[in-house]
């Protein structure tokens, strides 16, 4: 195969995964800019005409839906923090070090996907109220945490095993201690990582409904307020579209966000 | 780090450790409901019907809408945990009986006689009866609703020559399917058949009852064999996409659809929109009379209610007259005390309210209740109606052998849980198929 052959066949790969993943997402939001007559006309055309934000702004003012994001937001941050304080070091030891019991505690870390939510529920939310967790982003953030962890391990275990230990061990030969070695020079390195793992945290809490709605009354996270609004009791289309297109947006805009925030920040770049 | 990460990450703790402690200086109570939970639902139960409450009484609601699991989930965790946070619980009633069993409720049955004693409602007794669970009165009727056909008018002209719409047979529905098929092109019957509608219901409580006088109990009878092949032709006039609608109103709006079967809330926002293209229909009658669903909501007080004395100051608004009026104009729920029955509405509603009271006056009309005492295996009950229907229906396998499969499953559903027969079926505990 030739070079040029080489690569038209590349683009159109690129150019067939990238509309999978755009497709959707651009008709979700065409879809939310169009009136409702015009969605219910038959047949339909795509391009909205004319341009509408009536359904967006419906959605905007409706209760809660703006604290909603916002609970969004700190659940997501909250959980990226606790998910990478505990993940990775749990991921450095596994990377670094042999000891007794790693491969049953590396099993063990799949173990908790084992259990569905569901079961879980009604035990976890009584805790909960024993504890006073019950309504409080704080609790949310810690189930998200949990759901989590076990892809946040494995993903920095992987990213701590790609870091060379001998420049940390030269670091240490030049005064470093074991901590200091690890902060600054594995850390640094393993940081695309982490923003990948971060990234995917994110997503994860984004995203998740069950726990966030069994456990908040008051503090309802965005998608434990709108899926259950439009998703599973149902909606006019047009509140769908809206919805999906009101999810996507604030999720893509922040996956950006941290990935260029950690990336540009510490010079690295992901190949 | 450095320390804008630091700080941010720090801000992100106290807010959110901050944010639940905020308290309202009003009292407020909390209104969990898995009713009036779609998007312009909750916006007009929020901005309308509890308005009038907040303005009266001085009390904020915070309504939480939720879908069924979580709902019930919550209220047995608070049970459990002796703490409760919600006030007011609004549900189907099938849900009761698994909040009863936990002592997850309060008997509400003195609440009643005081609303009774104002003497400006009367409850439906049916729908009161409904409620009492081993003399235990569980629930408040709120509101009801029911399933039934809508149709287009251009749909009317095919409508078989000679025979009435308002006394549809399952028959007549055949051959109008049959005849717009003809007439288009285009099979143009439509059902809730999709991953989140409602056919199941159809299938236990309208067409079982209708051809076999029983939802549970006669379940592999010949006459439900009767049943099942009429339902095979049914088909070949039926939209195939029926397999993906959830809610009639849109297929109707577009007009793929000419002639619905679905829940009033379901069909309404087609009547909303275009109320002069549509027609209410009653539900068809088989061999064994017009049989139809009444779908009741109750309003509970949780045992651990924080606030008890708001609660029933909101449960007296919700079932005045006046209000379940307000409620009918607002979703199409419709009331559940006699003296709100008088009130005309107007335009879609309207055809809407002439239709349910078509079907439920219909000389040959038998009432069928969601079945309930299923405990935690209540979600199985639907799934095996609508199982046997893709086994028979869309896989073509023989009726009596996936009869027979199924109605065992039934059968060991009732016996394991010991559940007594749906209405109109015998009362019988548990339920045995004939």
């Amino acid at each position: 195969m030739s070079a040029a052959a080489r690569r038209a066949l590349l683009a159109l790969a690129v150019t067939g995964v990238g509309a999978w993943v755009l497709a959707p997402i651009v008709l979700i939001a065409l879809a939310s800019f169009t009136t409702r007559s015009q969605l219910y006309a038959w047949p339909r055309g795509v391009i909205p005409n004319p341009w509408s934000v009536e359904t967006l702004r419906f959605f905007l003012q409706a209760q809660g839906v703006l604290q909603a994001t916002w609970h969004s937001l700190v659940v997501a941050g909250l959980t990226i923090a606790l998910a990478i304080l505990i993940g990775a070091p749990a991921g450095y030891a596994l990377s670094r070090f042999r000891f007794a019991g790693r491969e049953a505690f590396r099993l063990a870390i799949l173990g908790t996907k084992m259990f569905p939510a569901t079961i879980l529920a009604v035990p976890l939310a009584v805790s909960f109220i024993h504890w006073g967790l019950y309504d409080t982003l704080l609790g949310v953030a810690f189930v998200h945490t949990a759901l989590a962890l076990p892809f946040a391990i494995i993903i920095t275990t992987s990213v701590f095993v790609g870091v060379p230990f001998e420049l940390e061990e030269a670091a240490m030969t030049l005064g470093c201690g074991r901590l200091q070695a690890f902060l600054r020079v594995a850390l640094p390195i393993a940081l695309p990582g982490l923003a990948a793992a971060a990234i995917f945290t994110f997503v994860l809490s984004w995203n998740e409904v069950f726990a966030a709605t069994i456990l908040t009354l008051r503090t309802r996270t965005l998608p434990a307020l709108v899926m259950n609004a439009v998703g599973s009791a149902g909606a006019p289309a047009d509140f769908r579209f809206a919805a999906g297109f009101f999810m996507i947006v604030p999720a893509l805009i922040i996956i950006m966000v941290i990935r260029r925030y950690l990336l540009t920040l510490w010079g690295v770049t992901v190949r | 780090m450095n320390a804008r990460s630091i700080a941010l990450s720090l801000a992100l703790v106290l807010t959110a450790l901050g944010a639940p402690a905020a308290s309202a200086p009003v009292q407020e109570i909390t209104f969990s409901s898995t009713q009036l939970n779609p998007v312009q639902e909750q916006e007009w139960a929020r901005n309308t019907l509890l308005k009038g409450f907040e303005d009266e009484a001085g009390i904020r609601v915070r309504f939480v809408p939720d879908t069924a699991g979580p709902f019930i989930d919550r209220l047995l965790a608070e049970a459990r945990a002796g703490r409760g946070t919600v006030d007011v619980a609004g549900t189907l009633h099938g849900d009761f009986p698994l909040l009863a069993a936990e002592n997850a409720l309060r008997d509400v049955a003195a609440v009643l006689r005081n609303l009774e004693a104002r003497r400006d409602r009367t409850f439906i007794a049916d729908l009161v009866r409904a409620g009492n669970i081993n003399n235990v009165q569980t629930f408040v009727p709120w509101m009801q609703a029911t399933y039934l056909i809508a149709a287009n008018r251009q749909a009317l002209a095919h409508f078989p020559r000679g025979r009435n719409p308002q006394a549809m047979t399952y028959d007549d529905l055949l051959q109008w399917g049959e005849n717009i098929r003809q007439a288009t092109g285009q099979r143009r019957l439509g059902f809730p058949a999709g991953p989140s509608g409602l056919y199941g219901r159809f299938l236990h409580g309208y067409i079982y009852p209708s051809f076999t006088g029983a939802q549970v109990k006669r379940f592999k009878t010949a006459d439900a064999v009767t049943m099942w092949t009429y339902l095979k032709q049914l088909w070949t006039v039926t939209n195939p996409a029926s397999f993906r609608y959830d809610f009639m109103n849109e297929p109707l709006l577009t007009g793929e659809v000419w002639v619905a079967w679905d829940h009033v809330v379901r069909l309404l926002p087609a009547l909303r929109e275009r109320p002069n293209d549509f027609v209410i229909l009653p539900s068809p009658a088989g061999p064994r009379g017009r049989s139809f669903l009444t779908v009741i909501a109750g309003l509970g007080l949780p045992r651990n209610s924080p606030n008890p004395e708001a609660a029933e100051r909101l449960i007296e608004y919700l079932t005045r007259p006046r209000t379940q009026v307000t409620t009918l104009q607002g979703v199409a729920f419709f009331p559940t005390v006699r003296e709100a029955s008088g009130a005309v509405p107007t335009g879609g509603l309207r055809v809407m309210a002439e239709g349910v009271a078509a079907q439920a006056t219909a000389p040959d009309a038998r009432t069928a209740l969601l079945p309930i005492g299923l405990g935690a295996r209540s979600g199985e009950f639907v799934p095996l109606y609508v199982d046997t229907f893709r086994e028979i229906a869309v896989q073509g396998r023989p009726v009596a052998d996936v009869l027979a499969t199924q109605g065992r499953k039934l059968e060991d559903l009732y016996r394991a849980m010991n559940a007594v027969c749906p209405p109109p079926d015998p009362q019988e505990r548990p339920c045995r198929l004939e």
